[in-house]
């Protein structure tokens, strides 16, 4: 294969089966050259299938994927993951505990056929690069969680791969690495132009470094947009709740205008937006972000509500609130309020989006 | 043995034949010792070596078999000084003037020849011993560095 960056990388129709489970189901996911993809879904939801099918160490069942030109795994055809000039960095850093961080990042390269002396001098760039050069003779036990995962990381990038796949390479860091983390992530995968594709729980982490999002539940992409898109305009009550919901109300629609809707609950009545049809007279359910409430008196979505618990964030105070119609979390002031004072929630009708009930729910 | 005469493999009375039988006596304790390091071996150390360009039996002989070295060893001695002064197998199979060692033993001391047996039985004793330091020392003075801290607890 070509050692060229950034290749187009398509999934048509993958499936996977564990026995009568299906990991995937019918799948499809482009990735663009160059583009920085995120999968994002709860735990069982098939990313890591994916993934791995990807990289070559599953096999699908069903369904084809290409890198460029070239069919990876098809029926009966599935090229070995050492031919397909990828790399990737391993959830639990994968670093071989007889190697140093070194020799590590220098096994990744072995495959260019590059003299020894270029072969070094890439390797002690990249270190120098995530910060680890002075660290570059220890072994994988004599660093810490972040320097490993950062030993991991310039693995992956020193041989200049045209795919590189992150399968949740910040799930076992603190939350301050995990910031630092993934900022390196970031920059350099970009500037190294390949195509990545990485995968999480996190929708913190997903918003932050993703070119485009694919929100993946029960083995199929539900819905794959820019980060904004994905955040603003969720298609599917899923992607709504996994995206960051503060809390959910029930109602049924009074009035609808456009790209709003108006829902009476109890004696009150929300302001929404709807992302999907709906009819008046329909039970909806009401998801409400967390950055649509706030205790300001303005605003003419509000209802009554009692202060049940609060957190302080350091820049702020969190508070969850108790209403008529449910629990709201994430209510953030400046100023913290106490426990069980009676005020308003104002809820922002852009950021409340309004589904139809389904049987699941 | 009429089904491997008839293939022309000839086995019965040979030395080869007592070798089979070690080893198939060997295997089941031998692979036991090693299951609990087999298992404990983190599948995503071969799958990096494979993604980022080596075959399946280069990751074999870059990642597994270093990290298995030690308990390999471990299991050599113990198979071998298991082996070396093995009774029963020996004595049904051995080859007419092959004598292995434990036979040879136990034929010294039934002729009431109480110093040559228990002679050769130190001999024994102490050449399973020289075998295992042996290689234990070749161990720690060939396998690169990395391959000797596996293993080994550090404070």
């Amino acid at each position: 294969m070509d050692n060229k960056l950034g290749q187009l990388v398509k999934v048509e129709g993958a499936s996977k089966f564990y026995g009568e489970l299906a990991a995937l189901n019918s799948l499809n996911l482009t990735i663009e050259p160059g583009e920085f993809t995120v999968l994002l879904g709860p735990s069982g939801s098939g990313k890591s299938t994916l993934i791995r099918s990807l990289a070559g160490i599953e096999k699908i069942d069903q369904g084809r994927i290409t890198f460029g030109d070239e069919v990876m795994s098809e029926g009966d055809k599935h090229i070995a993951p050492e031919k397909r000039n990828l790399a990737m960095v391993f959830q639990d850093y994968a670093l071989w505990p007889h190697l140093t961080a070194q020799e590590n990042v220098a096994y990744a390269i072995k495959r260019r056929g590059f003299s020894r002396e270029v072969s070094e001098s890439m390797v002690k760039e990249i270190l120098e690069r995530v910060g680890l050069g002075h660290k570059a003779k220890n072994y994988p036990s004599e660093l810490s969680g972040g320097e490993q995962q950062r030993v991991a990381l310039a693995r992956a990038i020193v041989a200049r791969p045209s795919l590189l796949l992150f399968d949740e390479p910040l799930s076992n860091l603190d939350a301050d690495l995990r910031e630092r983390l993934r900022i390196e992530i970031s920059t350099l995968t970009r500037d190294i132009g390949a195509s990545a594709l990485y995968i999480t729980h996190d929708q913190s982490e997903a918003f932050a470094l993703a070119d485009r999002i694919g929100v993946i539940n029960k083995g199929s992409i539900e819905q794959i947009d820019k980060p904004e898109k994905i955040y603003e305009k969720p298609l599917t009550r899923f992607v709504a709740t996994f995206t960051g919901v503060a809390g959910i109300f029930r109602g049924i629609v009074r009035s609808i205008e456009e790209k709003y809707c108006t829902v009476e609950m109890g004696g009150d009545l929300l302001k929404a937006r709807h992302t999907v049809k709906i009819s008046e007279g329909q039970e909806v359910d009401l998801l409400v972000r967390p950055a649509a409430t706030s205790f300001a008196d303005t605003g003419k979505n509000r209802i009554d509500c009692t202060i049940s618990d609060v957190a302080y964030r350091g820049r702020g105070y969190d508070h969850a609130i108790e209403t008529k119609y449910g629990l709201l979390t994430g209510v953030f002031d400046e100023v913290g309020h106490t426990r069980g004072d009676r005020m308003q929630v104002s809820i922002d009708q852009q950021r409340c989006i309004a589904f139809p009930i389904t049987e699941a729910n | 043995m009429p089904l491997t005469n008839q293939l022309g493999i000839h086995l019965y009375g040979t030395t080869t034949l007592l070798g089979l039988a070690y080893l198939a006596g060997a295997l089941p304790s031998t692979s036991r010792s090693l299951v609990g390091n087999m298992s404990q071996l983190q599948e995503s150390l071969s799958e990096a070596c494979r993604v980022h360009g080596s075959s399946a039996v280069r990751t074999w002989i870059d990642v597994t078999m270093p990290i298995i070295a030690k308990p390999l060893m471990a299991a050599f001695c113990l198979t071998y000084a298991g082996t070396l002064l093995e009774l029963p197998v020996s004595q049904l199979l051995y080859a007419p003037g092959s004598e292995p060692l434990s036979v040879g033993i136990d034929k010294a001391l039934a002729n009431y020849n109480f110093g040559g047996g228990t002679a050769m039985e130190i001999m024994g004793i102490l050449s399973a011993l020289a075998v295992v330091a042996f290689v234990y020392s070749a161990f720690r003075l060939l396998a690169p560095v990395g391959w000797k801290r596996i293993g080994v607890a550090r404070g």
